[in-house]
């Protein structure tokens, strides 16, 4: 014990030895934190989970009734009845923050799964509520997270009047925030959904390409503008986006410009457009692919999306001349196109044997299991 | 004499302490780095909806290439597995590399296998291949399965490489858990910049113990075995505090054999993986930047920390000593090939930090422990020790294991929290206190011997014997 005191009053220790043993305290304290953070973090894990299923279970019961009654009823819903509900779902709500976020959360994911008049119910139940004050309040929070949250929640509740307050965001530094503002627009802004292309100075990802195509899909059809009058844009991306949704919605008026871009010097637009011409069926230009084929010989990618168009509107009398080079390319990539083409355009097996440089290809393409 | 002596004792002094004071700043500075980055992963994670990739014509296509070999006992539920994968644009690419066993003959019989005509071409020089099978039935056309000679996993690979034709390649041990929808989340990174990233990889973990039914991992549980538990701990510490932070730092130089993600063009121009080293996963990573950084185009390799693979850890010190035996040589070996990029600025980060960070503080450690402690020996029976300095150090260098091994762990619980028992993390508590005497001198000492069979030139892998995850489904029946 005499040592344990020497210990204590430092007469053991010389300083060096005090300074490194201080560091391993701190080091021990810190991990016992962690650890008691981590003991501490379950149990207010656990407690907000419990407190969001109770809160969550009485909000169920109520937009049940809400939904079911909408949809199940024989005549319609009286406004009285309507308000009533509300007036219950307010007196729970009462101020928390807390369990207004859990019943925002509750009518999105309800809304996911349900459609028609249910839809509307919820969506009625959203404004009914203010709920859009909240989300709206979020917009200005510092933490871009909570911004991206708020347009989340106005987006899904198609909630118009935020279009100016979310086209802020639109040339964010912030990634995120930039593609949530974007689907945004295009779901809110039913009537120009893109016209954020015209002012969008960031890349359009393959990611938002696919968000926004989704989108797209779900709108109505008719009202998507012409994605040509952005083939002349200076944002790359935003032209190769057009060009995939140009072809994607088979817009037959973007042939013509999809001309031009075929000799575009950006080689990913010139290969996309070519792409496309195909995939247009522009056979009335198919002349005009076939005098790329000499243009782009150098350069495989090129080569194969001139092929992969060609067998789609080439002309199996007047292209196979031409085609039937590409059969000593010196790429194999386009040497297996060529084969593949020329069979489509049916030109025979036992013709296309004859190419000692094609005769695995023409194998391969011949086993219907490869297909 | 005595003076030499003294100066010798204090360099030698100097030079441990200060590299014990660098790994330690080290470790420090990767742990902070890591807890930003994954706060900032999971709060992106909240606002992204995968099934849009699951339905889009927009998402890429992907080869997962999946070398096997003597896996005649598993294989059929593997492919299953690996087939029922959450992904619209893929293909299955099995490579049997010259199975001693049933596997290939198993596999023609499930799956209704046939030969091929396929015009493969040998743009990666591989062992020969015997033949090329797809199936008759329908429900298997995503499968095509290879026969090969005996070369390995990586020329089984190249194998793979050259006969996909698709954007993207998996490469994965045909042995491991894959999560449904690991693929969703590992192209992700390719969507979001379609450029510049070349490869992802995500997180292993061990799935000793765990639930496992049909190829699909039901339940999670903590090793019952010490020896895996404290794999558990070590895997948690180097993805969710290591390969984060060299991610965020694009200095990522290492992507999991088990499961990476790869761009097969470049892949393919970088010149495939090395079959003449055993570290393969590391060297492609390493060969494809410095290729890439060579021709002044910029790349990233992403990390994903969601548990996306399960593998079944060694659980015997003689199998796992072969493992660590096999990491140390491969990276010495990758280390060696690449010298040229030390502490060279033309390949930037991966130059100047993350090259110079695995030769000193991954390679070099176990030799600085090790002569470290026969130089403590030394002085012991020169009787030039203070005692009390060294018990000092000691109780230093201990805590902080712990205190490191408790970061992980509560960034562990943070994120994935997929340990969810209280007497779990009570038992990886008193694994973290144990593995620092029990466990890490072991690694040490594998880690040696590995960098002197290499001298001795060893090549061999080792063997892998596994117990299979066959034996829960088992255990399960049976209670």
């Amino acid at each position: 014990m005499l040592w344990l005191e020497k210990l204590i009053n430092g007469e053991i220790l010389t300083s060096k030895e005090l300074t490194i043993i201080t560091i391993a305290l701190v080091f021990f304290s810190a991990g016992f934190a962690f650890i008691v953070t981590l003991f501490l973090s379950r149990i207010i894990k656990s407690h907000l989970q419990g407190q969001k299923k109770k809160i969550k279970s009485k909000f169920q019961k109520m937009l049940n009734a809400l939904v079911i009654n909408e949809t199940f009823s024989t005549t319609e819903v009286p406004d009285s009845a309507f308000e009533f509900r509300m007036g219950e779902i307010r007196s729970m709500l009462g101020s928390s923050n807390f369990a207004r976020q859990v019943l925002i959360d509750q009518i999105l994911e309800l809304k996911k799964n349900l459609s028609g008049s249910a839809v509307h119910v919820l969506t009625a139940t959203y404004f009914a509520l203010k709920l859009e004050k909240q989300s709206l309040r979020k917009l200005r929070r510092p933490a871009w997270r909570k911004k991206a949250l708020g347009i989340r929640e106005l987006s899904e509740m198609n909630y118009k009047p935020a279009i100016p307050a979310i086209s802020k965001f639109i040339n964010s530094s912030n990634q995120m925030l930039r593609e949530e503002s974007v689907m945004a627009l295009v779901r809110l802004n039913t009537e120009q959904s893109l016209k954020f292309l015209d002012i969008y100075s960031g890349v359009i990802t393959p990611w938002m390409q696919i968000n926004i195509h989704h989108y797209l899909q779900k709108s109505d059809l008719r009202k998507l503008p012409q994605f040509s009058r952005w083939f002349s844009s200076n944002n790359v991306s935003v032209v190769l986006f057009s060009i995939n949704m140009a072809k994607h919605f088979r817009q037959s008026s973007a042939i013509a410009p999809l001309l031009l871009l075929c000799h575009h010097p950006e080689k990913k637009i010139a290969e996309e457009a070519i792409d496309a011409l195909g995939e247009l069926e522009a056979f009335e230009h198919r002349e005009n692919v076939v005098k790329l084929a000499p243009k782009y010989w150098e350069d495989a990618g090129i080569s194969v999306k001139v092929l992969q168009c060609l067998a789609k509107i080439g002309d199996p009398y007047q292209d196979t001349h031409i085609l039937l080079e590409f059969l000593n390319h010196k790429s194999y990539d386009v040497r297996f196109e060529a084969v593949k083409t020329l069979k489509k355009l049916g030109v025979s097996t036992q013709q296309l044997s004859a190419f000692p440089t094609v005769k695995g290809i023409v194998d391969h393409t011949t086993e219907p299991l490869l297909q | 004499m005595e003076v030499i002596g003294e100066i010798f004792y204090y360099i030698i002094n100097t030079l441990v302490f200060t590299y014990a004071v660098a790994i330690a700043v080290s470790y420090l500075l990767l742990a902070f780095i890591s807890m930003r980055e994954m706060k900032m992963y999971m709060h992106k994670n909240y606002f992204i909806d995968y099934k849009y990739i699951l339905s889009s014509p927009f998402a890429p296509s992907i080869s997962l290439i999946a070398p096997a070999y003597n896996e005649g006992l598993t294989i059929i539920d593997n492919i299953k597995s690996l087939m029922s994968i959450m992904y619209n644009n893929f293909e299955v690419i099995i490579i049997n590399d010259g199975s001693k066993d049933d596997t290939l003959a198993k596999m023609i019989d499930a799956f209704d296998l046939v030969k091929v005509d396929f015009d493969l071409q040998y743009t990666l020089a591989t062992k020969p291949v015997k033949g090329i099978y797809k199936s008759r039935n329908r429900a298997f056309k995503k499968l095509l399965v290879v026969d090969k000679e005996n070369g390995g996993k990586a020329d089984a690979l190249n194998v793979g490489l050259n006969i996909s034709k698709r954007e993207l390649v998996a490469c994965i041990d045909v042995d491991c858990i894959i999560e449904p929808d690991a693929l969703l989340k590992m192209v992700k990174p390719f969507l979001e910049d379609s450029s510049e990233v070349i490869a992802s990889g995500g997180v292993v973990r061990i799935a000793n113990s765990c639930i496992i039914e049909d190829g699909r991992l039901i339940e999670v549980r903590l090793p019952e075995k010490l020896i895996a538990r404290i794999q558990v701990l070590e895997y948690i510490r180097a993805f969710l505090l290591g390969r984060m932070a060299w991610s965020k730092l694009n200095g990522l130089l290492l992507i999991s054999g088990a499961f990476g993600l790869f761009k097969r063009n470049i892949a393919i121009e970088a010149g495939g993986y090395n079959h003449k080293t055993v570290g393969e996963d590391m060297e492609l990573v390493v060969r494809m930047r410095a290729y890439l950084a060579e021709q002044n185009r910029r790349c990233r390799v992403v990390y994903i920390p969601d548990p996306l693979c399960w593998t079944e850890a060694p659980s015997n010190f003689q199998i796992l000593g072969r493992q660590r035996n096999r990491w140390a040589r491969g990276t010495f070996e990758t280390l060696k090939l690449h010298k040229r990029l030390f502490f060279n600025k033309k390949y930037g980060i991966m130059g100047l930090l993350s090259y110079p960070y695995w030769f000193f503080f991954e390679w070099l450690a176990p030799f600085v422990e090790f002569f470290g402690l026969l130089f403590f020996f030394m002085l012991v029976l020169m009787g030039m020790v203070n005692w009390t300095f060294f018990f000092c150090l000691l109780i230093v260098v201990y805590t902080f294991a712990f205190f490191i091994s408790m970061f992980s762990l509560l960034s562990e619980e943070m994120s994935f929290y997929k340990y969810t028992h209280k007497r779990d993390i009570i038992k990886m508590i008193l694994t973290a206190l144990v593995e620092p005497v029990w466990f890490h001198p072991r690694v040490v000492w594998w880690s040696l011997k590995g960098n002197f069979d290499l001298i001795k030139g060893k090549k061999a892998w080792g063997e892998m014997t596994r117990q299979g995850f066959v034996q829960y489904k088992t255990k399960k029946a049976t209670l």
